[in-house]
């Protein structure tokens, strides 16, 4: 049987829910001393329990609900893009932060050019070149 | 009247007047351009504003705001494909008439019904906006927390597939509002060790990242490479053809002050959006016109009533950010973040204290409507031929500016890092039709919410019959739950 995908956007949502509830509010909000102020996570554990609650009846409508004809979320397809949005957001950070945003600009709108089918050489140069330049002018200027 | 001068001056120096005029050329390109939109432009544009004056700040994104709205008309006329979603209605009598070789006359009256309908509900705006803040003025904590739930509410209804995943969404953006120090322990929290999110975590970075650089990444995964111009797209010569007559545009005025009334009350109530704003006035004129059957066919009429309506909602959806500090949409939301680094909180107290700025806004507002018809009058022929540009081009030069604008505000590459973790953040939750817009909408109303609910807590103190003194907050609980149960038919028609 083919589940909708509300089952696993609810359960992804709700384990991250879980452990961000039972592990990241107590290590990353401390407990407050002073009795007379309200404690520092109340938002916090309230909004995340509100995520919680709502992620877990997500969850549940989706298991009674007909899998969705578009087709299914969890394809090797959508992972794939999902990889590269990650790796490829990540490597424009290490280059911007290692090569400097002159050259790390160039080579991150010429690379997502090229990706995207663009092979003239010319205006992968003239684009990426300009792009990069105007945007390190302007850096300097206004730093 | 003792602001009048003073403001003008701020008005008409140059600095405003040429972001004004950069932000609604900016508007009208992305506007324009398919591939983008208008909120990714606006939060392109917001770490520019950082470095303005904040009139000149507030002139750029109200430019973009306002010429993206009016732009989208151009590419549903001449190319069936709304530039903005917004713009969906126009297409509907907007490119039968370019196919009937009246493209001048459909964006003729498109031009001066966006400039009708902003216009009207920016008098709107200045009209109701003061009023209504002295009313906020006098409601105590608990009922501001309700209204806050109520709107929060209202928009996770409407701003999605699902309202689930909008209150979902919402909550998370709560949530990551919690970062930074605590306003009363002054407690560092959800900062991770990082000195960086002492103040929370940057609007900048949020905003470009989850607008901006996740639609893009989306964009590169759907868009195929432009063969050219589609089948039956004018070229810029047959631009030539007769224009707009004076006996055209007037004989539309019944239509334009419908749509421009429907417009801005859609446009008040927040969440609703430009979409349902200009289907409902299309639908209205449709409705009420002797000749329903020319419509869809290339009627006048048609375009002026989506245009009028989807101009009216840009305009009016800034009532509620005056009037409680509440933003209607997401450019209304950039605008609280372009306020807040200037040191303005917009709200209801924004009236006493910050009274010229208020002043200079009303006039940047509508200077900016009158500004709209020589901009979009002078650059049509250049507007349509923006459609050439591949989005080959536009995605990864977009991807660098949002990177750009990281750089620009933080100086450092922390912020550079924050837009890439919220434009992973963003593409995740566009994938899950998680909606970011009740998440940025979270993000800005959850420090009030917080302030609001704690001061409910201290002035209930534990005593829950308290709450029978307060029956204006428990109206808006009430109407929060009517909403929640009854609106979400209304997204599912969006």
């Amino acid at each position: 049987m083919k589940l909708h995908d509300d089952v696993f956007i609810g359960t992804l949502l709700t384990v991250s829910a879980l452990i961000v509830l039972i592990w990241v509010i107590p290590t990353q909000i401390p407990v407050s001393q002073d009795e007379t102020v309200m404690p520092p996570s109340l938002m916090a554990n309230l909004s995340m329990g509100i995520v919680l609650l709502l992620s877990v009846i997500l969850g549940i409508k989706g298991f009674f609900r007909q899998a969705d004809r578009d087709g299914s979320l969890l394809t090797i397809k959508n992972f794939k893009s999902f990889g590269f949005v990650c790796l490829s957001l990540a490597i424009s950070g290490v280059l911007i932060q290692y090569a400097g945003f002159f050259y790390g600009g160039i080579i991150i709108t010429g690379g997502y050019m090229v990706k995207m089918g663009e092979r003239r050489l010319l205006t992968l140069l003239s684009i990426a070149g300009g792009a990069a330049g105007i945007c390190y002018l302007a850096i300097r200027m206004v730093n | 009247m003792e602001h009048f001068f003073p403001v003008l001056q701020d008005i008409f120096a140059i600095p405003t007047l040429l972001s004004l005029f950069f932000g609604l050329l900016i508007g009208y390109i992305v506007g324009v351009l398919p591939g983008l939109n208008r909120v990714a432009a606006l939060a392109i544009a917001l770490p520019f504003t950082y470095h303005l004056a904040p009139l000149a700040g507030i002139a750029l994104l109200i430019g973009v705001s306002k010429g993206g709205t009016a732009g989208g008309a151009i590419t549903s006329i001449l190319l069936n494909t709304p530039g903005e979603p917004s713009s969906a209605a126009t297409c509907l009598d907007g490119y039968p008439l370019s196919r009937q070789g009246k493209s001048r006359k459909a964006l003729g009256i498109a031009l001066y019904s966006a400039f009708f309908g902003d216009f009207f509900a920016t008098m709107m705006l200045i009209l109701l906006a003061a009023p209504l803040a002295k009313v906020a003025l006098k409601l105590g904590p608990l009922e501001i927390f309700s209204i806050l739930i109520f709107s929060l509410t209202f928009i996770a209804a409407l701003s999605g597939k699902s309202m689930l995943k909008g209150l979902i969404g919402g909550a998370l953006g709560i949530f990551v509002s919690c970062t930074g120090l605590d306003v009363e322990s002054a407690m560092p929290r959800l900062t991770f060790g990082f000195m960086q999110l002492f103040d929370g975590v940057p609007m900048l970075a949020i905003g470009v990242g989850i607008l901006a650089l996740s639609e893009m990444m989306i964009q590169m995964e759907t868009s195929a490479p432009l063969p050219g111009l589609p089948l039956g797209t004018p070229k810029p010569e047959r631009l030539k053809e007769e224009g707009l007559t004076w006996k055209e545009l007037i004989a539309c005025w019944r239509t334009l002050f419908r749509s421009s009334f429907i417009g801005t009350i859609i446009g008040i109530l927040p969440g609703l959006g430009g979409t349902i704003g200009a289907f409902l006035g299309y639908s209205m004129a449709k409705r009420a016109s002797k000749h329903p059957e020319r419509y869809g066919k290339g009627e006048l009429e048609g375009v002026a009533a989506a245009e009028a309506a989807d101009n009216a909602v840009t305009a009016s959806a800034f009532i509620p950010l005056f009037a409680l500090g509440i933003p209607g949409s997401v450019a209304a939301a950039m605008l609280i973040a372009a306020l807040t680094v200037h040191g303005v909180s917009p709200g209801p107290l924004m009236f006493e204290q910050h009274t010229a700025l208020v002043y200079g806004i009303y006039g940047i507002f509508l200077l900016a409507s009158f500004l709209m018809l020589p901009v979009g009058q002078l650059g049509l022929r250049f507007f349509s031929l923006l459609t050439l540009i591949r989005d080959s081009i536009l995605c990864p030069v977009v991807v660098l500016l949002c990177l750009f604008g990281a750089l620009l505000e933080g100086k450092d590459m922390f912020s550079v890092w924050m837009v890439i973790i919220f434009g992973i953040l963003g593409y995740l939750m566009k994938k899950m039709d998680l909606s970011f817009v009740t998440f940025l909408i979270g993000f800005i109303l959850g420090p009030m919410i917080e302030l609001k609910l704690r001061q409910s807590m201290l002035l209930m103190q534990g005593d829950w019959s308290r709450l029978t003194d307060h029956p204006v907050a428990i109206a808006f609980v009430l109407f929060a739950v009517v909403a929640a149960q009854r609106l979400s038919k209304v997204s599912q028609l969006k």
